[in-house]
């Protein structure tokens, strides 16, 4: 169950990022420098850096030998 | 395609986005996922009676954490898609930039020379009390060409066709 687990999160995180990175590409490519969308861009990023930080801990403290099923 | 590139004999007039209550409207549905996400998060305490809680708590903040990173990058795409639909009105052309999805964007222009007759419209309550609504230019040989939902229609109009009137008697002393 853990392996399985693991591996959904994992492809989560996968295309989470990937998302990201095309919309972080979009502002850079299609914004002129004065959009207020290229401000966004960094705490945008650290936000996301954060909360996947804090999945990450999150995860390793399920009890995965608990579970049952 | 890049940026919308300005040619040398052209100066830009106006930038319309679409009105902040656009966002507003939309961002509503990102407010509430979020509402729900917490509700949702707060009442799997009633769950403990049926499975483990030493299980189900950390295993609730895990998908918690996951659901605020959806509704982040959700939130940041819709921010996106809003500063990306974009109308430029510039001495020569009227570009219209639309970004329909993420990988689907799609950029049209006309000479503001074929602009024949402009049509500001508010058509709703929100729209008369906010100062928004839509402006359908119609031109020569072409469809009616409609941008929606964007603020400053008069000056809009006004330029417009000041811009429309000026570019015909250049093209007509040429």
């Amino acid at each position: 169950m853990f392996s399985l687990a693991l591996i959904l999160y994992l492809l989560f995180i996968l295309c989470y990022t990937a998302f990201a990175a095309a919309l972080v590409y979009h502002v850079r490519k299609y914004t002129v420098p004065e959009d207020p969308s290229h401000n966004l861009m960094i705490p945008f990023i650290a936000l996301s850096l954060t909360l996947i930080s804090i999945s990450a801990y999150l995860f390793s403290r399920i009890p995965w030998e608990q579970l049952w099923l | 395609m890049k940026r919308v590139q300005i040619q040398d004999n052209e100066h830009i007039l106006l930038i319309l986005h679409r009105h902040w209550f656009v966002l507003a409207r939309e961002l509503a549905a990102i407010v509430f996922m979020l509402a729900v996400g917490v509700i949702a998060f707060f009442l799997r305490n009633s769950l403990y009676t049926f499975i483990n809680p030493s299980f189900t708590g950390p295993l609730a903040a895990f998908l918690f954490s996951l659901y605020i990173l959806l509704i982040l990058v959700l939130a940041f795409a819709m921010w996106i898609n809003y500063r990306l639909d974009v109308w430029i009105i510039t001495s020569r052309r009227i570009i219209d930039v639309e970004q329909r999805g993420l990988f689907n964007r799609e950029v049209s222009e006309f000479l503001i020379s074929r602009v024949q007759d402009i049509t500001a419209e508010t058509p709703n309550i929100i729209t008369t009390l906010l100062d928004f609504g839509n402006l359908t230019i119609q031109t020569a040989g072409h469809q009616n060409f409609t941008i929606r939902e964007v603020p400053n229609l008069e000056e809009a109009k006004k330029l417009i066709l000041e811009y429309s009137h000026k570019a015909r008697r250049e093209e007509m002393q040429k």
